[in-house]
């Protein structure tokens, strides 16, 4: 396990608490030192990990977490808010569609997801947690996303998981599949990817993958 | 061996040290049937959990878990286990599920914070159509307009903003390299404020004009306009005339 830094404790601390207020603060302070990525990384995501640690050490209860995530949820839309955006000619013609599958409740990494494609220039389209196949089949093919970008935390997602893939592979104007969540961690998934697919393990990852300039072999007239 | 041994009206086990099932009630053969091990029923990523809390060790234990789902559910459920051994051997388990009214308030949290998402997409949804008519509107606001064989007129509409100039910058440079194209009028008169970064935008569009082998005249300047115009130190090679009705009799005819 990655070395336990003192400020994703602190973080974790407000998140419990569900003192908004008090987290936001204190990441807006952060926000001073560290970059983004790294808060969003090695931070909040650390937070998150450890208040699911103390549910295992039977020091909280799931009403705990579920506050802890709302608190996190508020503090994240409120950053993002603060952001200046990346808008008009600055911005890349590149989109992105992104949600959780069907059943999937976890989202705060996808959130952070969205926000790491937006900081990047990318058009944006985030669809959150729980999106049915259907409906997310009539979203795709109507904004014609460059990057289709997965989520699945809990290994019941698996089979829903693998009928999304393989329903968007049939998709015309084949778009880049990313599936990321806690799944893409534990999980082998390579099975599913290719040349199309790509399994993102974590934030680091993801932003590995915008500096090589695979975002480059997206073709942004298409 | 197991069976169903009491009429307990909770889900209830009997299992060893090793959670081999001993004993059950009914009410747990009713969730998950006929189990030979308690660590069967639980969700994958508590069986750590339980098997560090649920031990002899811990004479008592009270802890929460999520256990398998049931009925050919999607979602794992939560429970509270409470555990007391009798001896190093064998131990009672009653599992408390959590109550529907939680459930019930997670659901509704749930679809509360998807409708907000959604209202967010709705609104991101009309701010980028309206981008977009702000872009088509910037597009029509400089038409090119033919007069004669080397004569043409652009009037300039609303405001002169440098988003404005971007867009419409490339089709006016185009459309002047055409054929016998060189004289061009711009047309102030329906031009409402001048931004600063605007009006850079404009002059740079009329040097490059200028260095194509264009005149360049401005009309319709308003009095306002002119003060601002001189401040910004316009290339000296662009004429100036008070009226397109001027302009036209001295072009056109």
């Amino acid at each position: 396990m990655k070395i336990l830094t003192k400020h994703h404790e602190k973080l974790a601390h407000y998140f419990l608490k569900g003192d908004e207020e008090e987290a936001l603060v204190y990441i807006e302070q952060l926000l001073l030192e560290y970059p983004r990525l790294y808060l969003y990384e090695d931070i909040i995501t650390p937070a998150m990990y450890f208040v699911g640690e103390l549910w295992e050490r039977n020091e909280i209860s799931v009403a705990d977490e579920h506050l802890a995530t709302a608190i996190c949820d508020f503090v994240l839309s409120k950053v993002e808010a603060d952001t200046l955006s990346i808008r008009g000619d600055h911005q890349k013609r590149l989109k992105a569609l992104l949600f959780g599958v069907e059943d999937e409740q976890h989202y705060i990494g996808l959130k952070m997801v969205a926000e790491s494609f937006k900081e990047q220039g990318w058009r944006v389209r985030y669809l959150g947690p729980n999106l049915e196949m259907n409906h997310s089949l009539i979203q795709i093919h109507h904004y014609k996303p460059h990057v289709i970008g997965l989520s699945a935390a809990l290994s019941y997602r698996l089979p829903t998981l693998k009928e999304l893939v393989k329903e968007f592979l049939t998709l015309e104007w084949k778009p880049i599949i990313m599936i990321g969540g806690r799944m893409a961690r534990k999980f082998e998934l390579e099975e599913l990817e290719s040349d199309q697919v790509i399994i993102i393990k974590d934030l680091n990852h993801l932003n590995k993958w915008f500096n090589d300039g695979r975002a480059g072999v997206v073709n942004e007239t298409s | 061996m197991k069976q169903a041994d009491r009429a307990f009206p909770l889900p209830y086990y009997k299992i060893n040290k090793n959670f081999t099932v001993q004993t059950y009630s009914e009410e747990a053969f009713k969730l998950w049937g006929n189990q030979e091990n308690l660590l069967h029923i639980i969700d994958e990523e508590s069986i750590e959990k339980v098997k560090k809390w649920i031990s002899p060790d811990i004479h008592k234990s009270s802890v929460e878990a999520h256990l398998k789902p049931v009925n050919g559910g999607n979602d794992p459920l939560t429970a509270d286990v409470y555990t007391t051994w009798n001896n190093d051997l064998y131990a009672e388990v009653i599992l408390m599920m959590k109550d529907d009214k939680l459930n019930r308030v997670t659901k509704t949290l749930n679809q509360l914070r998807s409708r907000l998402n959604d209202t967010n997409f709705e609104l991101l949804e009309e701010k980028e159509k309206l981008e977009e008519a702000i872009d088509q509107n910037n597009k029509l606001s400089a038409p090119f307009i033919e007069l004669t064989l080397n004569t043409a007129l652009i009037p300039l509409f609303g405001d002169i903003t440098s988003d404005k100039f971007h867009t419409v910058e490339e089709g006016l440079l185009h459309a002047s390299q055409k054929e016998d194209i060189d004289r061009l009028l711009f047309d102030f008169t329906a031009v409402g404020e001048i931004h600063r970064e605007g009006i850079h935008v404009l002059t740079d569009m009329m040097t490059s004009l200028f260095y194509m082998g264009t005149e360049i005249i401005v009309i319709g300047v308003k009095p306002q306009q002119a003060k601002q115009l001189h401040e910004l130190n316009l290339p000296l090679n662009v004429q100036f005339i008070h009226s397109l009705q001027q302009a036209v009799a001295k072009y056109c005819t």
